[in-house]
């Protein structure tokens, strides 16, 4: 087995290589092994977090956040809130495309309609966040107004997920304007094939890509001498998807990487004690929680009658207590994690702050159960990946034990996430671990995965879990309505009213861990993206 | 055979050499522990009630949070490897023993009809068998599973569509063999039913090739099962054959954790050795081309 020779490989790599493979890399080339493959160059084909990870070094949004939702200045230097529905953006001077070519007014009115065409030159989802604008009017080259059909305070955190692209690289001779029916004006975007072979490959970011390979997914970038932000830190960077976590340590200990994103637990414990690395984690702002299929019950409840039991609150509120986050958190995760009490991180800005913990009380458990009509509990299996979150197909089986000890006597199954994926669209898992954070704010998550789904507004736009709750939605609408600045309360109402209905079980929150040579230094980010720029060569 | 035959083979074959003695013995105790397990066991790992994440990660000889001592350690989910190896044994012989002998039956059968009706029948088996054959075993079971899922009687069912082919293609050229021959065409002059024929005729006197080689078919379905539960496809993942302890404990080799992975390795090789000693010895035993060479 090839995890088998990366072993030795590690093991004598620790030793005697070492020393050598130091030199070898000048501290102007950086060597980042990611978890996963990039599964495109262009950052809007979906593929979870590599994609966009990569994408965010390349292109820049109009406001950047610090990987917590916290929003800063971003290609939009200042912006004004002319009417609550009104968004004056006044673009940064003396930015400058790969290319060369200067950053304008036209740029973002184009980069904005790509979002809406993203994928095939079809109208299509990715925009969704996009929907409420009405118009965009363009005053001067580096000032522009957005103009929601009502008010939108999210329109500044969906900002920071717009690329910006350059318009001259599309076929778009006129003006390009806000005329969603006309594909605005513009003939044709720069495609993904485009993209993926580097012909349009070109944004305002630190690095520019010079190599992407299609399937593998590994890429190069070099740093982008003229970035209006200053020096990149990196002559060049080499990105390289390496799947199997044995791989990516052994290649980290031979001296082929720099940094290494998500040891295992256990290869931590390893990193922890040799000298030449470093282990650093940061919270992240993916909830893992047990997710629900509401309606029917499906094929893998037994006891019930023919009901799904999770209908009832009782048995939702016996389930959280039933499981002890703190022991799953020591001794499944190695203390890489946060033990959850309500879905949103409770470290991310607009959580509820002071929320009580979920207690672990299985006497409890076991009383909310008889309260449901359950006293002897029922039959049920709980679902789970091996292959997406660290340490899942562990934690899904210490649940098993929990459950199993209030009397629901579960079983256990676990599969690839393709399988998994498919699983999920055909609704036939009743209970399945899973984790979705959103890097926009704390009830965006909520509002994708718990609202009815609304195809004009965007909301329940990846809500396969059948929950429809007409108090949530309201809840929602309202804060989805109101000024930027008054929207907190809302927030609160509606997390508050997820924390006690409980519609999906919080378990804990992963932290995102990378494992680096000594000497460096990383900040990371709580959306799992690492930008070069974050990382900082060790001092000479 | 008669009784006295076997005592001969047993005192020829079997105790005749020290290793296949040996080797008997061995395949004898892992039988009659996975026969037992439920008693022999500390533990019902099984059992997600019984077993605590508390009791993680034990090294071999320190003791539970109940008192009991975990001789051989616990997994990560507390699992009491001695256990989980005595119940992973049952779980590998189990499926390995039905689906062999199910494989086999299926393959004897479709060899005696493909050679007794040649023709279209024969055309049709044997280009089934062309086309089972003309796939690598592991990567059609794996895709097997990946459509149907997890479970013990899925594994069974692939490793079954595994194991037919080839042998209904030996059976079915020891059956030609058999046909010309002039009891067969007594037996058809005296008006018995193809069926009647097949069955008490023909498959006696052309299993033996087979048969032979059923203790070798059967160690190498506990090999495939144990690959595909190490990939991960094969049984559930809280009733570990010894193939996915080995999976399971596969992260912490590095970490010195080597009990959760090691010791079923050891347990699954020691398995395999002991079937094949026996198996090589029967095989020899019944072709007189090696027999007179070893014997």
């Amino acid at each position: 087995m090839s995890r088998l020779s990366n072993i030795a490989m590690a093991a004598l790599a620790s030793t005697t290589m070492l020393a050598a493979a130091q030199i070898s890399h000048a501290a102007d080339e950086l060597n980042v092994a990611y978890y996963s493959a990039p599964l495109s160059a262009d950052p809007y084909q979906g593929g979870g977090v590599p994609t966009s990870a990569l994408g965010f070094n390349v292109y820049e949004g109009l406001f950047f956040n610090d990987g917590y939702t916290n929003l800063k200045p971003g290609l939009a230097e200042s912006y004004e809130w002319l009417a609550s529905n009104i968004l004056q953006l006044n673009l940064r001077k003396g930015v400058k495309f790969h290319d060369g070519k200067p950053f304008t007014s036209r740029d973002v009115v184009y980069s904005l309609c790509r979002m809406m065409f993203a994928r095939d030159g079809k109208l299509g989802i990715i925009g969704g966040s996009l929907r409420p604008i009405k118009d965009i009017k363009v005053l001067d080259d580096h000032t522009v107004q957005l103009i929601t059909k009502e008010p939108y305070p999210y329109l500044r955190a969906k900002l920071f997920y717009t690329y910006v692209m350059p318009a001259h690289l599309a076929d778009a001779p006129g003006e390009i304007t806000w005329d969603l029916d006309n594909k605005c004006g513009v003939k044709s975007f720069a495609s993904r094939a485009e993209i993926d072979n580097l012909d349009k490959a070109v944004g305002t970011g630190p690095y520019k890509l010079t190599g992407y390979k299609k399937g593998t997914g590994d890429a190069v970038l070099e740093g982008f001498n003229d970035y209006w932000g200053g020096a990149p830190n990196w002559k060049k960077v080499k990105v390289h998807a390496v799947s199997s976590s044995g791989a990516r340590l052994a290649g980290l200990m031979a001296g082929d990487f720099d940094v290494i994103e998500n040891p295992t637990t256990d290869e931590i414990k390893v990193l922890q004690k040799a000298d030449d690395f470093m282990v650093t984690s940061a919270p992240s702002l993916r909830p893992i929680y047990l997710r629900i299929t509401f309606g029917d019950a499906q094929a893998d409840i037994t006891g019930t009658n023919g009901k799904n039991p999770f209908e009832d609150k009782n048995v939702r509120l016996a389930v959280a207590h039933a499981i002890d986050r703190a022991a799953i958190v020591k001794r499944i995760m190695g203390g890489n994690a946060t033990a959850a009490n309500q879905i949103s991180p409770r470290y991310m800005p607009g959580a509820l702050e002071g929320a009580e913990d979920i207690a672990y009380d299985p006497e409890k458990a076991k009383d909310l159960l008889a309260k449901a009509g359950y006293p002897n509990g029922f039959g049920m299996t709980l679902y789970g990946t091996n292959d997406r979150y660290i340490n899942d197909a562990r934690v899904v089986q210490a649940i098993g034990q929990y459950l199993t000890r209030i009397g629901i006597k579960t079983k256990v199954e676990v599969m690839g996430k393709g399988i998994f994926n498919k699983r999920v669209r055909a609704k036939d898992m009743q209970v399945m671990l899973y984790g979705y954070g959103h890097t926009q704010g704390a009830l965006i998550a909520v509002q994708r995965t718990l609202a009815t789904p609304n195809k004009e507004t965007g909301a329940g736009q990846r809500n396969r879990s059948n929950y429809s709750n007409a108090e949530l939605d309201k809840l929602i609408t309202a804060q989805l309505t109101g000024d930027e600045d008054k929207i907190a309360p809302f927030e609160k109402k509606a997390l508050e009213f997820v924390r006690q209905e409980m519609p999906v079980i919080p378990l804990y929150y992963q932290h995102y861990t990378i494992a680096h040579k000594k000497g460096m230094s990383i900040t990371e980010r709580g959306d799992e993206r690492l930008l070069f720029q974050n990382v900082h060569p060790a001092a000479k | 055979m008669t009784d006295s035959k076997i005592k001969d083979f047993f005192r020829d074959v079997i105790f005749g050499d020290p290793m296949t003695a040996l080797g008997f013995v061995g395949v004898v105790l892992f039988l009659l522990v996975a026969l037992f397990a439920p008693i022999i066991a500390p533990q019902n790992p099984y059992d997600l009630g019984a077993i605590s994440i508390m009791d993680g990660q034990l090294a071999p000889g320190e003791s539970l949070m109940d008192g009991t001592i975990a001789i051989f350690g616990t997994d990560e989910q507390g699992r009491d490897i001695l256990s989980t190896i005595i119940y992973g044994l049952r779980i590998s012989l189990f499926v390995a023993i039905t689906a062999s002998t199910i494989g086999t039956a299926i393959g004897i059968y479709l060899g005696l009809i493909s050679a007794y009706y040649g023709g279209v029948v024969d055309s049709i088996v044997m280009r089934l068998v062309d086309v089972k054959m003309s796939f690598p075993g592991i990567l059609l079971a794996l895709m097997l599973l990946a459509l149907m899922g997890q479970g013990v009687e899925k594994v069974i069912l692939a490793l079954i569509i595994g194991i037919w082919a080839s042998k209904a293609r030996v059976t079915r050229s020891a059956a030609l063999g058999e046909i010309r021959k002039e009891y067969m065409r007594a037996a058809q002059l005296a008006g018995l039913s193809a069926n009647q024929i097949i069955l008490r005729y023909l498959l006696p006197n052309s299993i033996a090739p087979v048969i032979v080689m059923l203790p070798m078919i059967i160690s190498g379905a506990i090999a495939a099962e144990a690959t595909l539960s190490f990939l991960g496809v094969g049984v559930p993942i809280t009733e570990p054959s010894l193939g996915m302890l080995i999976a399971n404990g596969f992260d912490y080799l590095l970490t010195g954790y080597w009990w959760i992975s090691i010791l079923p390795g050891v347990v699954l090789v020691v398995l395999v050795l002991c079937i094949n000693v026996v198996a090589d010895r029967i095989r020899e035993y019944a072709n007189p081309a090696l027999r007179h060479e070893t014997m």
